[in-house]
């Protein structure tokens, strides 16, 4: 209500209250009534009915734009609001009734208007479900919406305006973990990096489990009867949550792929280069540059197969298709059996200090590839010194390996055992798949792998189970 | 004629200079952009920049090179593993004459350096 009615509306009702309270005494049934009572009850009807009537105005305008079932309800209020009042002013107008004869048609519209605020107030829940069925619809097309969502953005693209139908909002935007808007649709837009400019009324937020946020706005009106709708969208939330999971592994997914296939174009350039330029000129080349293009061709070949073999053992692994077997292992034979396979290159040298009788639990071939790995990451990016080390710790067997290198650059270390983690200027041979494959067949084993600093090179440490 | 190949994998830069001597090529070699902007003033005839590279990238070698006057004549053939449309607009609009993919086949990148180096019209 605006303030110069509502100005006017409190003056008319303080005035009605005092008057009551002034009056010397009410006429009784059957008695001449004074000449001040008729002014007085005529106060009495213009005030109610002017109150009335602005409150079946605002019970009306604040279900518009509203969901069916709040917006049904909120008209069933105005409709006894102004029936009501009516009912009041015929019962004042009318002749003197006979309390032997009452009127039919009076206590009939009574009962009605009784029954229009109850159904108002607490509607039956059958009729509830009846006028939900436009929002549910539209809670359907956007859970098809969803299916079809490739990004966050998408998501909030594809869903936000099933939201305002279903709540009946002013407008609504889904932010990121981050804070950036990932979408919005509605009236009033965001400002910037400002989430929540002020407003009449607190907007509704709803958390999402992926860090982000769905807030959803409604104007100064907003009205009664709002926890259904609240309720069908905050189960809806839910289904955004796991339509933005679904987007980001998918977009994971990509990424890998896309990563998978720019390490192997190295390579592909590499050899389809040198092939093609000695199938056509090799009578045309020197001896020695034959040879350069043949060990290049082997050597680009040799980490192809590599990354190849790396791309399908993380796909078995996490495919849990791999299988791990449970022995009890002599840690140090695995550590002697990887140098075999991965012996150490000219110039650098290898320290081993694992104890014969250390036992740890676990699958050999596995173990070892993790620490084949390990060292040939030392072998590439640590100095001339490198050792490998082992001691129990309480139920575990640590495993370290160090070396002298540069170690890693601080920033690469949060996603250090991600697939292609390795650093965009880095240009080893490596697939940068090597960690990754060791963090998920050491997350199998039951044991951990971590990074730390040393000196000025690296330690990695393998947690695995000790062997009783 | 002289090529400056830039890469900073030593395989590729092998590659791109047996395959640009085989067609009688004189190749000059640079793995890092800062030492590329430094060989161009060799006064090449043409240069191959890759666009990953472990100091400043080639898009940003692109912008230096176009802001000198004694190298924004240099004509550059961009080849890398960045297919993206988007990389490759920024490439051209910076001042390269062409964009290949790698892997590239040997008789194209050949072909290509011809054709950049050619006065253009």
């Amino acid at each position: 209500v605006y303030r110069p009615r509502r100005v006017v509306l409190n003056t008319m009702t303080i005035a009605v209250i005092a008057a009551g309270f002034a009056l010397p005494r009410f006429p009784g049934p059957g008695e001449p009534r004074p000449a001040w009572f008729l002014p007085y009850l005529l106060a009495i009807v213009v005030q109610w009915t002017t109150t009335s009537v602005i409150a079946a105005v605002w019970f009306w305008r604040a279900g518009s734009g509203r969901p069916t079932a709040q917006r049904n309800r909120m008209r069933l209020l105005a409709v006894g609001t102004a029936a009501l009042n009516l009912l009041i002013l015929v019962s004042a107008l009318r002749p003197e009734s006979d309390p032997e004869h009452k009127n039919v048609a009076l206590q009939l519209a009574n009962l009605l208007t009784a029954s229009v605020f109850f159904v108002g107030l607490a509607p039956p829940r059958q009729l509830i479900e009846r006028w939900r069925r436009p929002e549910m619809e539209a809670a359907r097309g956007a859970v098809a919406e969803l299916i079809t969502a490739v990004t966050p953005s998408d998501v909030a693209t594809k869903t936000l305006p099933h939201m305002l139908t279903i709540i009946g909002g002013q407008s609504a935007a889904l932010y990121a973990k981050d804070g950036t808007l990932l979408g919005f649709c509605g009236d009033v837009p965001p400002s910037g990096s400002d989430k929540d400019p002020p407003t009449a009324h607190d907007p509704l937020r709803f958390g999402l489990r992926s860090g982000g946020e769905l807030v959803v706005r409604s104007d100064s009106s907003s009205p009664l009867f709002a926890h259904d709708s609240v309720e069908v969208l905050a189960g809806y939330v839910n289904l955004i949550d796991l339509a933005i999971a679904r987007c980001e592994s998918a977009a994971k997914e990509r990424q890998f792929i896309s990563n998978a296939a720019h390490e192997l174009r190295t390579p592909l350039t590499t050899m389809t280069g040198l092939a093609e330029t000695l199938a056509e000129n090799r009578e045309h080349m020197a001896p020695d540059q034959v040879t350069e293009c043949l060990s290049g061709v082997v050597r680009q070949g040799r980490r192809a197969r590599d990354l190849v073999n790396n791309l399908l053992d993380m796909a078995y692994i996490e495919s849990g298709h791999l299988p791990f077997a449970d022995d009890v292992l002599v840690l140090s034979d695995v550590v002697y059996g990887s140098l075999d396979a991965a012996p150490a290159p000219d110039g650098c040298h290898v320290c081993v200090d694992v104890p014969p009788d250390v036992r740890v639990r676990g699958d050999a071939r596995r173990i070892q590839q993790v620490v084949v790995n390990l060292i040939t990451n030392a072998y590439r990016y640590g100095g001339e010194e490198i050792s490998i080390g082992a001691r129990p710790e309480a139920d575990d067997v640590v495993l370290t390996v160090t070396d002298d290198g540069a170690g890693v650059a601080p920033e690469l270390v949060p996603t250090l055992f991600d697939p292609f983690s390795r650093a965009a200027s880095a240009n080893g041979s490596g697939s940068g798949l090597g960690l990754a494959i060791c963090r998920r067949i050491v997350d199998e084993l039951g044991g951990s792998i971590t990074y730390e600093a040393s000196g000025t090179g690296s330690r990695f440490k393998v947690a695995l189970r000790k062997a009783a | 004629m002289k090529v400056l190949v830039v890469d900073d994998e030593p395989d590729i830069l092998m590659t791109l200079r047996v395959v640009l001597q085989v067609a009688g090529h004189e190749v000059i070699e640079a793995e890092d952009g800062m030492t590329a902007l430094e060989r161009a003033r060799e006064h090449p005839d043409a240069m191959i920049l890759d666009i990953r590279l472990p100091d400043i990238d080639g898009l940003e070698v692109l912008r230096r090179m176009s802001a000198d006057d004694e190298l924004n004549k240099i004509p550059v053939l961009c080849l890398s593993a960045h297919s993206s449309p988007r990389t490759k607009d920024e490439a051209i609009s910076l001042g390269a004459r062409e964009y290949m993919n790698k892997p590239f086949v040997a008789a194209d990148l050949r072909a290509a350096i011809v054709r950049i180096a050619a006065p253009q019209d």
